[in-house]
């Protein structure tokens, strides 16, 4: 216990420099922060500080992010497992509803769109147990997902989203480069291309208007739009390798901002915190508030394995 | 009389003494064990098409503890039948719905056994899906699907312990195994397996199966059947599946089986997208696994 306090203590106190510092570095319209100094790695870090952010948390960890499974997080550390070998690929949710697509043996070995109801993952009532990936939900579970047609050499993937009060399915964007989508704080959708060039992303607006952003980064991936407007992707310095920073964007005001050492996990329902992950091992969890995009406040440590995805509910 | 006696009992003592995979004549106690220590490359293309090299190996004579005591060379050629004209009784069929993405390779993989005493055949499958899954980053996977079958008949006094066939992803160093599957037990007379790919909209059912003669156990490991070190070494990526007689490890000549005996079994590996076409080209290694004795104490 004595132990345990000295090593928060310590922590603090470096958590105090790496803040001191970064105060320090000064802001412009374009900046990177350097969140971690050299000597506060994340991942590093065991202690925690300040009070729980609010709010329910569901996340896909597990030592393989081809093998993970489902678990109730209560921050900073009890990890509930939810699913037990259900190989999940990505998890999304609404207040009292989440859908996952997971790949277990019941379905095949193929991600499936599933929900998780009565303590286990069943296929999704409407708009069925589609082949699909990439579940997102805004907070009133109308539902956006991914499909892909054709074959190696010729693949259309398609960005749809699904009304459930009116059952209807509607094609969002399609094409070759189309690599993913997320939904708008106001019922835009958020499309990731994958050009030659590099990517791009695409801010398709109810009405069918579009708005082409460039990250002029090498990749990005997991892109995150919070109801506050910041659009917070990973990013991969180079192809083929794992992604090492988080990217914020905010597609009115042009304003970027870059968060070395840490990915994005799942924005707060109010759209003023991104809850992150470190990069390099993924275990410790923490904060960013969007007042300051350079400042991270640890939340938690997983001990169950590499916190790939997340969802962040109400309480 | 005796000058034929003379030639005759000598020629018979050094037969009795030579030949393998016997029982011993003095018990009956088998001493000797033929087991078929061979194996394949088949690498596969992206545009739907196997390519299958020579099986080669040896067949090991081991006494009855299994220590190795002569090494006879085996080479058998993998028969690029079209589909449906294999000799084999246990096909690997495909329920295909149109799913998109999903490949066959053609011609599926058959190699035959053609000993003095020993027939059979096996057959390898193999058929890959395209952008399976997709993690947080939208990056894909492909997994590749074998579904292997096969099995062995015996006559003329020799006696199958041990019969099935075996798939490995040839890459000993990284697992890439995300599934496998066979019949365990006591055998029935026919059955199937099946694995991956039957999502519950626009699946994919891949079923193999067979029939034989209900006697002892179907078996199946990641590791070969018996010692065989070139297989062994894949067991992160491999999937064996054998008939196996339960007088194993020490029969008697009347043990072992005359009758068609075999197994199937299905493995599934998962691969990133990007790395589709240099998995197809390391190729998947495949086997026969057969061990048989002799129970005639005069040869077979």
């Amino acid at each position: 216990m004595a132990l345990t306090g000295r090593v928060a203590a310590v922590t603090r106190a470096l958590v105090l420099v790496a803040a001191t510092a970064l105060t320090f570095a000064g802001c412009s319209r374009t900046h990177r922060a350097a969140s971690p100094p050299a000597t506060v790695r994340p991942g590093d870090l065991v202690a925690v500080e300040g009070p729980s952010p609010a709010g329910r948390f569901v996340a896909k960890i597990g030592a393989d992010d081809l093998n993970s499974d489902l678990y109730d997080v209560v921050l900073p550390s009890q990890f509930r497992r939810l699913t037990n070998g259900a190989r999940v690929s990505t998890v999304g949710g609404c207040p009292g509803k989440i859908v996952v697509a997971a790949a277990q043996r019941e379905v095949g070995y193929l991600d499936t769109l599933q929900e998780f109801k009565g303590g286990r993952l069943v296929p999704l009532d409407k708009p069925g147990p589609e082949h699909a990936f990439g579940p997102d939900l805004t907070p009133d579970c109308r539902l956006l997902f991914e499909q892909t047609h054709g074959e190696a050499s010729n693949i259309t993937n398609e960005v749809k989203t699904y009304d459930p009060e009116t059952g209807t399915t509607t094609v969002v964007a399609s094409g070759p480069t189309v690599s993913g989508g997320s939904w708008g704080p106001d019922g835009q959708v958020l499309v990731l291309r994958r050009e030659p060039s590099g990517p791009r992303l695409d801010v398709v607006r109810p009405g069918g208007a579009s708005q082409e952003l460039d990250p002029q980064v090498a990749d990005v991936g997991d892109t995150q739009w919070g109801k506050a407007g910041w659009i917070a992707m990973a990013v991969f310095a180079a192809k083929e390798q794992p992604p090492t920073a988080t990217l914020f964007m905010d597609p009115t005001s042009g304003q970027r901002s870059t968060l070395d050492g840490w990915l994005p996990l799942a924005w707060s329902p109010a759209g003023d915190q991104l809850l992150v992950r470190d990069a390099a091992k993924g275990t410790t969890l923490a904060v960013v508030e969007t007042t300051d995009l350079g400042k991270t406040r640890n939340v938690g440590v997983s001990t169950v394995g590499t916190v790939w995805d997340a969802v962040w509910l109400p309480a | 009389m005796r000058r034929i006696l003379l030639v005759t009992l000598p020629c018979l003592a050094l037969a009795a003494v030579t030949l393998p995979a016997r029982a011993d004549s003095g018990s009956d106690t088998v001493d000797r064990y033929d087991r078929l220590q061979a194996s394949g490359l088949v690498t596969l293309t992206p545009d739907g098409l196997t390519h299958a090299g020579d099986v080669v190996g040896i067949e090991a004579v081991v006494n009855a503890l299994g220590e190795v005591v002569d090494r006879i060379p085996f080479q058998a050629k993998a028969a690029d039948r079209p589909l449906g004209q294999t000799i084999s009784p246990m096909p690997c069929l495909q329920d295909t719905k149109g799913r998109d993405g999903f490949t066959a390779y053609l011609p599926p993989v058959v190699y035959s056994i053609d000993q003095k005493n020993e027939k059979g055949s096996f057959q390898f499958n193999f058929y890959s899906q395209d952008n399976a899954r997709q993690n947080q980053f939208g990056q894909s996977t492909v997994q590749v699907l074998s579904c292997a079958a096969g099995g062995v008949d015996a006559g003329n006094g020799s006696r199958i312990t041990v019969s099935g066939p075996g798939v490995a992803f040839n890459d000993a160093q990284t697992p890439r195994q995300i599934g496998r599957t066979w019949k365990e037990g006591k055998t029935p007379k026919d059955y199937s397996v099946s694995l991956g790919f039957q999502v519950p909209v626009n699946g994919v059912t891949v079923t193999g199966g067979i029939q034989q003669n209900p006697a002892d156990y179907l078996k199946g490991s990641v590791v070969p059947p018996y010692a065989y070190g070139d297989m062994a070494q894949f067991h992160d990526n491999a999937v064996n599946a054998w008939w196996e007689d339960g007088c194993r490890p020490h029969c008697r000549r009347w043990n072992g089986s005359a009758d068609y005996q075999g197994s199937v079994g299905e493995g599934l590996w998962e691969f990133p997208q990007a790395y589709k076409n240099e998995a197809l080209s390391r190729g998947f290694k495949y086997a026969a696994y057969m061990e048989h004795f002799c129970a005639n104490p005069f040869g077979c």
